[in-house]
């Protein structure tokens, strides 16, 4: 968005994109800056700012440098709209095709009721950080975070090979296809660390007898953490993978989200997620 | 419904339920707490102890209070002691999130499950990287794919969303349908402005 500060109507715009949160935000602070209407924006001084802003060193950050260009083609875009001419319509055709002003201000309505909403949960959160509660653990979290690190892809299937014994690992090129559908192992492993969390990777595993079952458990544990139900993480003095319940999982609710019948059965479109 | 095996007076659950409140650092609800007491209390005499405690912390002007949130109660101290306790602790709170994410948060919550293209559509900007943050955070989570093409992932906003906002449910948001169009669209043209460049 654009910091309000360094947006002057005045001296031509100074745009800047450290906040910056669309094009329609831009838009709509144009409009509202300049107490003009949705023609009278000028999209030319916009995009000099912008062009200046390429030129003024963001051309090495290619994130800042493609958002500005975004932005330029979008604001481009939402004032072609409005020039565009207004289609002769029966009354009866208008149903189908809106007019480009109309399109644009349904829009610009939908984004201010998000920002509007987005602003009462601003309060929200001003009020409930004003709260305090036994074993507050906020002014904690920071000296945790300091002492582990995150555990890479890398690291857990380094981890996983070593919990592998050697006979196992002589399996690994033979591996059938067998039923073992990693939904079920999901939910098992929410289950087991439900019972402890966090727990070592090595604990988690040693529910898994087979080899098969361990490489099914390995997928489920990155199944957990892509849906975000499970980090791992090992500090920084351990070469000892931690997994950690970020919050409290309910097990029929999961087995629901991986297509699990009720009595532990799986759905059919859960078939194609079996190990092979 | 059956005579409760051992009854406990009314003073003791209360005060079984304050120093439960007060150990506790999620929201407890009032199902933790029949759970707590087994067969021996009812419901409805949680419900009851829960209110006169609140009103208890409420009479007496105590710098704590008792609040419904998350989907359950927390002891918390009255807001404008925060100043006091930050001095105490020499640190501030987390930096609150940023406009982006709060709009994106918003957009999940009333339109849940969504998927990132329709937060986008809204937005007019990409929003991954924001939605990412907020799943890194807790604040979302994913619940299963739509069954459109390329199956998009569905979001929806946790419990720690409630917590965070101090809301005791979804339906403590303002709704869209509030929001007073008129003054959204202040220093817009009307629809049937035709006016030129």
């Amino acid at each position: 968005m654009v910091d309000r500060a360094d947006a002057r109507a005045s001296s031509g715009f100074e745009v800047q994109l450290d906040d910056y949160s669309g094009p329609l935000d831009l838009f709509v602070y144009l409009v509202k800056q300049e107490e003009q209407d949705l023609l009278g924006v000028s999209v030319l001084k916009i995009v000099k700012s912008l062009a200046r802003f390429l030129a003024e060193g963001a051309g090495s950050d290619l994130d800042a440098a493609g958002e500005a260009v975004l932005l330029s083609a979008e604001l481009l875009f939402l004032k072609s709209r409005m020039l565009l001419p207004i289609p002769l319509l029966d009354d009866e055709d208008d149903d189908g095709m809106a007019q480009p002003a109309a399109v644009l201000v349904q829009r610009i309505l939908e984004y201010e009721r998000a920002r509007a909403m987005a602003e009462s949960l601003r309060e929200k959160e001003q009020m409930r950080r004003s709260l305090w509660f036994s074993g507050d653990s906020e002014g904690y979290a920071e000296k945790e975070e300091q002492e582990i690190v995150g555990a890479s892809v890398v690291d857990l299937a380094l981890a996983f090979v070593g919990l592998l014994s050697s006979d196992e690992m002589a399996q690994v090129q033979c591996i059938e296809r067998e039923k073992y559908p990693i939904g079920d192992a999901v939910v098992r492993m929410a289950g087991v660390l439900k019972q402890k969390s966090p727990a070592s990777m090595s604990d988690v595993f040693s529910h898994a007898q087979s080899l098969r079952e361990k490489l099914v458990f390995f997928l489920a544990l990155l199944e957990l953490v892509k849906f975000s139900h499970v980090v791992v993480f090992q500090r920084r003095d351990s070469f000892n993978i931690k997994l950690k319940l970020v919050h409290d999982v309910d097990l029929l609710r999961l087995r629901a989200e991986m297509g699990l019948e009720a009595d532990g059965g799986t759905s059919p479109d859960s078939q194609g997620e079996e190990m092979r | 419904m059956s005579a409760p095996e051992n009854p406990i007076d009314p003073q003791t659950i209360r005060m079984v339920i304050e120093a439960v409140l007060f150990a506790a650092t999620e929201p407890v609800s009032a199902e933790q707490l029949v759970g707590l007491f087994g067969a021996n209390v009812s419901e409805e005499e949680i419900q009851e102890s829960l209110s006169m405690l609140w009103e208890h912390y409420e009479k007496m002007q105590s710098s704590l209070q008792i609040v419904k949130i998350g989907g359950g109660f927390k002891m918390t101290t009255r807001g404008q002691y925060s100043s006091w306790i930050e001095k105490f602790f020499t640190k501030r709170r987390k930096v609150s999130l940023s406009k982006a994410s709060l709009e994106v948060l918003s957009l999940i919550a009333y339109h849940q499950p969504t998927t990132i293209a329709e937060i986008d559509h809204v937005r007019g900007v990409d929003s991954a990287g924001v939605a990412r943050g907020l799943l890194k955070r807790g604040m979302i989570a994913v619940k299963g794919r739509k069954k459109t093409p390329g199956r998009p992932l569905l979001y929806v906003t946790t419990d720690k969303f409630l917590d965070r906002f101090g809301l005791d449910g979804l339906e403590s948001l303002v709704r869209p349908d509030e929001i007073d169009e008129r003054a959204i669209l202040k220093g817009f043209p009307a629809e049937e402005d035709e006016g030129g460049a």
